[in-house]
């Protein structure tokens, strides 16, 4: 009997110590510092894993900064991009999500903002942080005048360019709309395919055909409209112009007519085997490009009459880490997020939005020196539409692109389609 | 046993811990749903009721909800036509001890047991329009145009077809263990007094063998249709987006993309989600029926 009280009173204070335990620890993190020798650990989920571009350089920014912090250690974790897209929205939901996480602005971020799960980052960045910045780098993690999140650089899209299939077909690279399509002609005359996209990831084929829309619009007038301000309209003859050049390439089938097929990687791969004339895609994509066997060259999507400014270009800042206000330690991780950006922006693929870093173009892929160097006078940008938009905007989008596409609808019932887009 | 069973307080004891998982995990998950439904909410913020449009908005998209129905009551059609005839078959013909029967058993249940991923590449590489193993063969055969070779999961005639083939080949052998394990358990004394009487193989199988074989078939069925109405996974890996146009959308791929990204709406969502479990519920009652009043009959 006396054994058994013994064991009764043994196993009472031991729940009684972890309870305690529990409620110790919960206080402490709460402070918000870390006390004394205590590290505050960070966990960072974010996408450039293995397979991406910029994930040495994401490594090497990681190892740096818990090297120099001795009482922050930031634990990473990779997800693969677009199930992460899926993922992050749930563990924010959940309050599982991690201490500093990898988002995209505007209207992905919004809903995060809305529900208050990010840390307002205002009055970590008043130390010199903001004057590092070039204006308007962080307007996709402004919300109500607040600052949200960082952003590492700017990405721009357009054509990666094959020479040698140019060369083979006797053809120019083009920088009208004429002479894309005259060098398609006779790059597909020689059996060759000229542009090489991927539907089956719609937004692939999504940003081929924003390239061509902000050339056929012109920025002001397609920022207006997927922006839903005064003066902005689909109804506009031009966008209809716009898709109707996306008609005509692809009934001459001047874009691969596998594209519903394949994949981003496999397209992705088709154009470093040096099956195709030109490849759209991000600028992210530079270091993984020049892995193949001829001088990859870079060429923004070629004027078109009547449209926009050669100058117009297709992409901004919209790649960048927030906090979570989950996190037990804000401070450290704001800490963590101003060097992570201003870092890997020196160390990754992204055009600089930080005047601190000076990209040298030596130890880069020539093609992002080339990127640089085009964008250098850039005039306006459009944000990729998928990113902007939100919710059933992105449906009727993303769908009708991909029935016209198809073929399934006109020209005229894919605007009818964008303009239900419209308040 | 008998004692136990009469003892109301042990019945209940012991149903309790299953019944307290059984309504946490299906029952309460159910009613969640059934509630995010009347409302439109992003997942995170804010929801606001909405009534039953998001039921009314889901039965009137003629563009992808609908087809995606009926691009998934084409995979239960064709499982039911194809792939359990094809099983039955094939268990018929094992059972029936032919030479190397363990082996062809083993060979057939392969695709079962592999993941639904490296299902997909396996036959994405079988479909690849350039230099893809369907294709070349076509192609040397004098059946396709080498300049023009058939994308057939990029294209809107082929698409659902071709995804249709690998996830009915997938489960020919699941279908299979189970009718040949069900005629394995009928007695061979029956088989063998057919035998004596003379009945061929045909006859022995249709008037001995189906007919056991009936609480097996019900089985059987019931997995086919709920397992197409669920149908996911290589539709997602092969098809991505739900394949050209939505040509080869299912209820499932369509509600991740619509709960999720890019949609984001969770209510919308929820709704299809609800469709869904009325739908299996309907279709495995009907199941019973059909069993039910079949042996009613006998």
């Amino acid at each position: 009997m006396k054994t058994k009280n013994l064991l009764a009173l043994l196993v009472a204070v031991l729940m009684v110590a972890v309870l305690a335990g529990g409620c110790a620890t919960d206080g402490g993190g709460a402070s918000g510092q870390p006390s004394g020798g205590e590290v505050a650990t960070l966990k960072f989920w974010n996408i450039w894993g293995g397979g991406d571009s910029n994930h040495d350089a994401v490594l090497k920014v990681i190892n740096d900064f818990n090297s120099a912090n001795e009482n922050i250690k930031v634990e990473v974790e990779f997800f693969e991009n677009e199930a992460y897209k899926t993922m992050i929205r749930t563990a924010v939901a959940g309050d599982e999500v991690a201490d500093v996480f990898s988002t995209w602005g505007a209207g992905f971020s919004r809903g995060f903002y809305e529900a208050g799960k990010l840390v307002k980052l205002d009055e970590y960045l008043n130390d010199g942080t903001l004057n590092k910045l070039y204006g308007g780098a962080l307007s996709y993690f402004l919300f109500d005048g607040g600052t949200y999140g960082l952003t590492i650089g700017r990405n721009v899209s357009g054509f990666f360019v094959n020479p040698e299939v140019f060369d083979r077909a006797g053809a120019k690279i083009p920088a009208t709309w004429d002479e894309l399509i005259a060098a398609s002609a006779q790059i597909t005359a020689n059996g060759e395919i000229p542009i090489i996209t991927s539907s089956k990831e719609r937004w692939v084929a999504g940003m081929l055909f924003e390239g061509m829309v902000t050339k056929a619009v012109g920025a002001e007038l397609v920022n207006k409209t997927i922006g839903k301000e005064e003066g902005g309209s689909y109804a506009d003859p031009k966008f209809l112009n716009a898709i109707n050049r996306l008609g005509e390439l692809l009934s001459n089938n001047y874009i691969n007519s596998d594209r519903g097929a394949i994949s981003r990687d496999e397209a992705l791969a088709s154009f470093k085997n040096g099956e195709a004339g030109l490849y759209y895609m991000g600028s992210w994509e530079c270091s993984s490009v020049t892995e193949s066997d001829f001088d990859v060259d870079w060429i923004p999507f070629p004027t078109i009459p009547g449209g926009g400014k050669a100058t117009d270009f297709n992409g901004g800042a919209i790649d960048g880490v927030v906090v979570s206000s989950t996190t037990k330690y804000p401070a450290e991780a704001a800490a963590f997020v101003k060097y992570f950006c201003e870092n890997l922006s020196r160390e990754g693929d992204y055009m600089p939005v930080w005047n601190t870093v000076s990209i040298d173009a030596a130890t880069r892929p020539p093609v992002f020196a080339k990127i640089i160097e085009a964008t250098k006078n850039a005039t306006d940008y459009v944000i990729w539409w998928d990113t902007f938009l939100e919710g059933t905007d992105v449906e009727i989008y993303q769908d009708a692109l991909d029935n016209y596409i198809n073929s399934t609808i006109t020209a005229e019932a894919f605007v009818e389609e964008l303009k239900r887009i419209q308040p | 046993m008998e004692r136990v069973m009469k003892n109301k307080t042990a019945v209940v004891f012991f149903l309790f811990p299953s019944f307290v998982l059984f309504t946490l995990i299906i029952i309460v998950p159910v009613f969640m749903s059934a509630y995010y439904s009347v409302m439109d909410w992003n997942g995170i913020g804010a929801k606001t009721f909405v009534g039953l449009s998001n039921y009314i908005e889901m039965l009137s998209d003629t563009n992808r909800f609908l087809p995606a129905v009926l691009h998934t009551c084409f995979f239960a059609a064709a499982s039911l036509c194809i792939q359990l005839p094809f099983s039955l078959l094939l268990a018929l013909v094992l059972a029936a001890k032919v030479k190397g029967e363990r082996f062809f058993l083993t060979v057939y249940f392969i695709p079962v047991v592999l993941s639904a991923v490296v299902i997909g590449q396996l036959w994405m590489r079988i479909y690849y329009p350039r230099g893809g193993l369907l294709n070349t063969l076509l192609i040397n055969l004098g059946f396709m145009d080498k300049a023009q070779p058939t994308a057939w999961l990029g294209d809107i005639r082929t698409a659902l077809v071709a995804v249709t083939v690998p996830i009915l080949w997938q489960y020919v052998g699941y279908h299979m263990l189970l009718y040949y394990s069900g005629i394995k358990s009928i007695s061979p004394d029956i088989f063998e007094a057919a035998r004596i009487d003379g009945a061929s193989f045909w006859q022995m199988s249709t008037r001995i063998t189906l007919p056991l074989l009936k609480p097996i078939l019900q089985v059987s069925l019931t997995f086919s249709v709920i397992g197409s109405m669920k149908v996911f996974d290589l539709v997602k890996v092969m098809l991505s987006d739900g394949g050209p146009s939505g040509s080869g959308e299912v209820i499932t791929t369509l509600l991740v993309r619509r709960m999720f990204y890019p949609s984001n709406r969770y209510g919308y969502g929820s709704a299809m989600a609800i469709l869904l479990i009325i739908l299996c519920v309907v279709l495995y009652q009907s199941v019973g029926l059909i069993f039910r009043e079949r042996r009613g009959e006998r």
